[in-house]
């Protein structure tokens, strides 16, 4: 799924094959780091509050839209986040 | 012989440039080294400027300190961060290249500030890196191993608090070490700036954090987490976000009455000396219509605009600026613009002209055109005293339901102000037909307390600022009215006041004809004409022309009876509405040709601006006089 | 002698040279048009 439709609270996993724009990449929505989604918007197309690692974003859904992710069981652990 | 070196490359001053991420805080540390009082939050809460200072080190040598803005990679996304690429890598047209970057990261989000470093390192810039924000990371308990890290990276790394007084200190007596100036600087090759080299990158900051053992997670952001979750829940968020606006509103009303009346009496007591000081004449004229009614009209508005400036500090000291721009992103969008011109949009509150410049944030360039052209809609704080003299002379200081009606109406006007840029976005977004999608991706930074001494030191300037200005060009300014509006002098039997018979009150009668079916009388329009210059002059020339008007003695008498006299109600609202969407003072102006190239934009800009402001207040006049017989 | 209108005239000179002055500085790229620098925490 991407991660405009995780539910939320959840750790979610970034695919390590997600194809998204690099200055996500850039903020840290790297390959295999940990996310999650806090907030969403009760509008269809309001923007999403999004953690990764330890920082967080304001996302909008078509950019949130393109980062694939599956769930992850455990929350940030192993190497320091991003 | 003996080879006493001299060191000759001391004499060039030694350049030091501030690179990091976006919030790290970088200004802060800079304020630290160089002893600036430049505002932290500047307005805006970003850095889209240079800024340069002298710091000494440990030893008193002298280094040149640049703070450039904030930037997440080497690979700049918009005009902010293509400043900060260009100084570090030496390809800056306007600025030498450095001969040091500190690469200044928060401590508690390590790996991606090392991402940076990373890629400089790549580049072979000589660097040296700055682990900001300790105290937090002291908080948690914990230590950073600075010496593991510094090995690791082979690299020069120190420890820094930009907020508390020695903070700086290692990093000045690092910078006493030679051998970091005399690092070769890199060649210009091409940037490796992919996906791939961020890969890379990456793997680097990894591998340096497990090198020294810091790959625990850090907990420093649980607070914000929380706050996060009540004031971004989608209703009460908003909620609160209205009451906030609104309570500011309240209080700029409320908490100022007290301090403009002593600024009142005080101004009278001058008068009134001087009246009873100099003989009548000139120079009694000028000190009294002229300097003392001008320049107090004015001066009198500085409460007000501190406590507005209060609230404005204090919000975005807070953090709490970005999360309302996140509550309003949907809005934002619906007109064609972001979340990210929120900010910009805000700082127009203060003064347009760094919300002008804060749109450099903005990487799209439509939604900055956008933004450039809506920001001076918002209204700015000069117009408030026009706002203020207005309403106090129009609007009846009744309370309706608990609420403060003169509060409620200034609450009303910044509400118009803000629908009528919403409206132009708009219109622009349909006229523009349907575009990509503009980019959010902002971060959230963690909240903090406000500090009281940032907020007193940004208040201390503003209202220098403001006594400066008064003292200046408003000044000088309604002394050349006065003078306009003195000679010629009337002859003796001359019916009608003697200010009818001057230069202005010549031109005054003569744009009268224009500007009548808006209810404007021609001291109004002889007044706005230097309001062209800064709004408050607005209301020192009313004072100057309505000063002058007067045949007698009536010293020290205030401006907003004398104006609710001799003005209907439809001529108060339409010069209030005139005052909401009124054409910019030539100062942004020339800032919106500076920003955006050519003039293009900022005639265009004043021309539909005028045009704007003549057909909204022509409604309102025709409104008020129709509905009330006014 | 009308002192009254020497000492005007001579407040006037001043109000206009303080102008022209800022003026100048202004064009000549010294002085900000903002009226404070510390308005935008500009580089000049």
């Amino acid at each position: 799924m991407t991660l405009n439709q995780a539910p939320v609270r959840q750790w979610q996993r970034i695919a390590a094959h997600s194809t998204h724009h690099p200055r996500l990449l850039e903020l840290g929505f790297m390959p295999l780091e940990n996310v999650r989604v806090l907030q969403r918007s009760w509008f269809k197309n309001g923007a999403l509050v999004v953690q990764v690692g330890d920082a967080v974003f304001g996302l909008r859904p078509d950019e949130a839209g393109q980062i694939e992710v599956h769930s992850s069981n455990e929350p940030a652990g192993g190497i320091a986040t991003a | 012989m003996s080879t006493t070196t001299v060191d000759i490359s001391g004499l060039a001053q030694r350049r030091l440039a501030l690179l990091g991420n976006p919030n790290c805080g970088k200004t802060a540390l800079f304020n630290r080294l160089t002893g600036s009082q430049q505002k932290v939050a500047n307005y805006a809460g970003v850095t889209v400027e240079l800024k340069r200072g002298l710091m000494k080190t440990t030893a008193g040598r002298s280094v040149t300190v640049i703070d450039l803005p904030g930037t997440y990679s080497l690979n700049a996304s918009s005009q902010d961060e293509a400043v900060a690429c260009a100084v570090v890598l030496g390809q800056s047209l306007r600025e030498k290249a450095p001969d040091l970057t500190a690469v200044v990261l928060d401590a508690t989000r390590l790996r991606r500030g090392l991402r940076l470093v990373a890629a400089l390192k790549r580049q072979g810039v000589p660097m040296v890196v700055v682990l900001n924000m300790m105290d937090r990371v002291r908080a948690q308990g914990r230590d950073l191993g600075v010496a593991r890290l510094q090995a690791a990276m082979g690299v020069p790394v120190v420890e820094a608090t930009g907020i508390s007084a020695q903070g700086g200190d290692a990093l000045r007596h690092l910078l006493d070490r030679d051998d970091l100036w005399h690092q070769a600087r890199p060649e210009p090759t091409a940037l490796h700036l992919d996906a791939d080299a961020l890969r890379t990158d990456d793997a680097q900051a990894q591998a340096w954090l497990q090198a020294a053992g810091l790959d625990q997670p850090m907990q420093a952001h649980e607070w914000s987490r929380r706050i996060d979750g009540w004031l971004l829940q989608p209703v009460i968020g908003v909620l609160v976000l209205l009451v906030l606006l609104f309570l500011v509103f309240q209080a700029v009303f409320a908490w100022a009455k007290w301090p403009m009346g002593l600024i009142q009496v005080a101004t009278a007591w001058v008068s009134e000396g001087v009246n009873t000081v100099l003989p009548v004449g000139l120079l009694k004229s000028l000190l009294i219509d002229g300097v003392i009614a001008g320049v107090g009209g004015v001066l009198v508005f500085l409460p007000q605009i501190l406590i507005l400036f209060f609230f404005i500090l204090v919000l975005e000291e807070s953090g709490y600026l970005p999360r309302a721009a996140l509550l309003l992103d949907r809005l934002m969008g619906s007109i064609g613009l972001s979340g990210r011109a929120f900010i910009p949009l805000l700082s127009s509150f203060a003064c347009a002209i760094p919300g002008i410049m804060a749109a450099r944030t903005i990487s799209d360039r439509r939604t900055k055109w956008v933004t450039v052209l809506i920001a001076p809609l918002m209204t700015c704080s000069a117009r408030l005293p026009v706002y203020t003299l207005l309403i106090s002379a129009f609007i009846p200081a009744k309370t309706v339901a608990g609420m403060s009606l003169p509060g409620l109406v200034l609450f009303g006007l910044y509400v118009m102000g803000i629908l009528s840029a919403i409206a132009v976005a708009w219109v622009l977004k349909l006229w523009r037909g349907a575009s990509e999608p503009v980019q959010l991706m902002m971060e959230l930074p963690d909240y903090h307390w406000p500090r009281a001494k940032d907020v007193a030191i940004g208040l201390w300037q503003r209202a220098s600022i403001f006594l400066r200005n008064v003292g200046g060009i408003i000044l000088a300014l309604t002394v050349i009215l006065w003078f306009l509006s003195t000679f010629p002098q009337a002859p003796a039997g001359f019916a009608g006041s003697p200010i009818e018979y001057s230069f202005a009150g010549r031109i005054g009668q003569g744009l009268a004809g224009f500007f009548a079916p808006i209810g404007f009388n021609w001291q109004i329009v002889v007044a706005l004409i230097p309001g062209l210059a800064a709004r408050e002059v607005m209301v020192a020339a009313l004072g100057t022309v309505y000063a002058l008007s007067q045949t007698g003695d009536a010293v020290g008498t205030a401006l907003a009876p004398m104006i609710a006299a001799d003005w209907s109600l439809a001529t108060g609202l339409s010069l209030l509405i005139w005052f909401v969407f009124a054409p910019q003072c030539l100062a942004t102006l020339a800032v919106v040709r500076k920003e955006m190239g050519g003039w293009a934009m900022p005639v265009g800009m004043a021309a539909f601006l005028f045009s704007l402001a003549y057909g909204a207040s022509w409604v309102t006049y025709r409104l008020a006089l129709n509905l009330g017989g006014f | 002698m009308n002192y009254d209108l020497i000492a005007v005239m001579a407040l006037g000179a001043l109000a206009v040279a303080f102008l022209v002055r800022r003026y100048w500085q202004v064009s000549k790229g010294q002085a900000p048009v903002c009226g404070n620098c510390d308005n935008c925490a500009c580089d000049d």
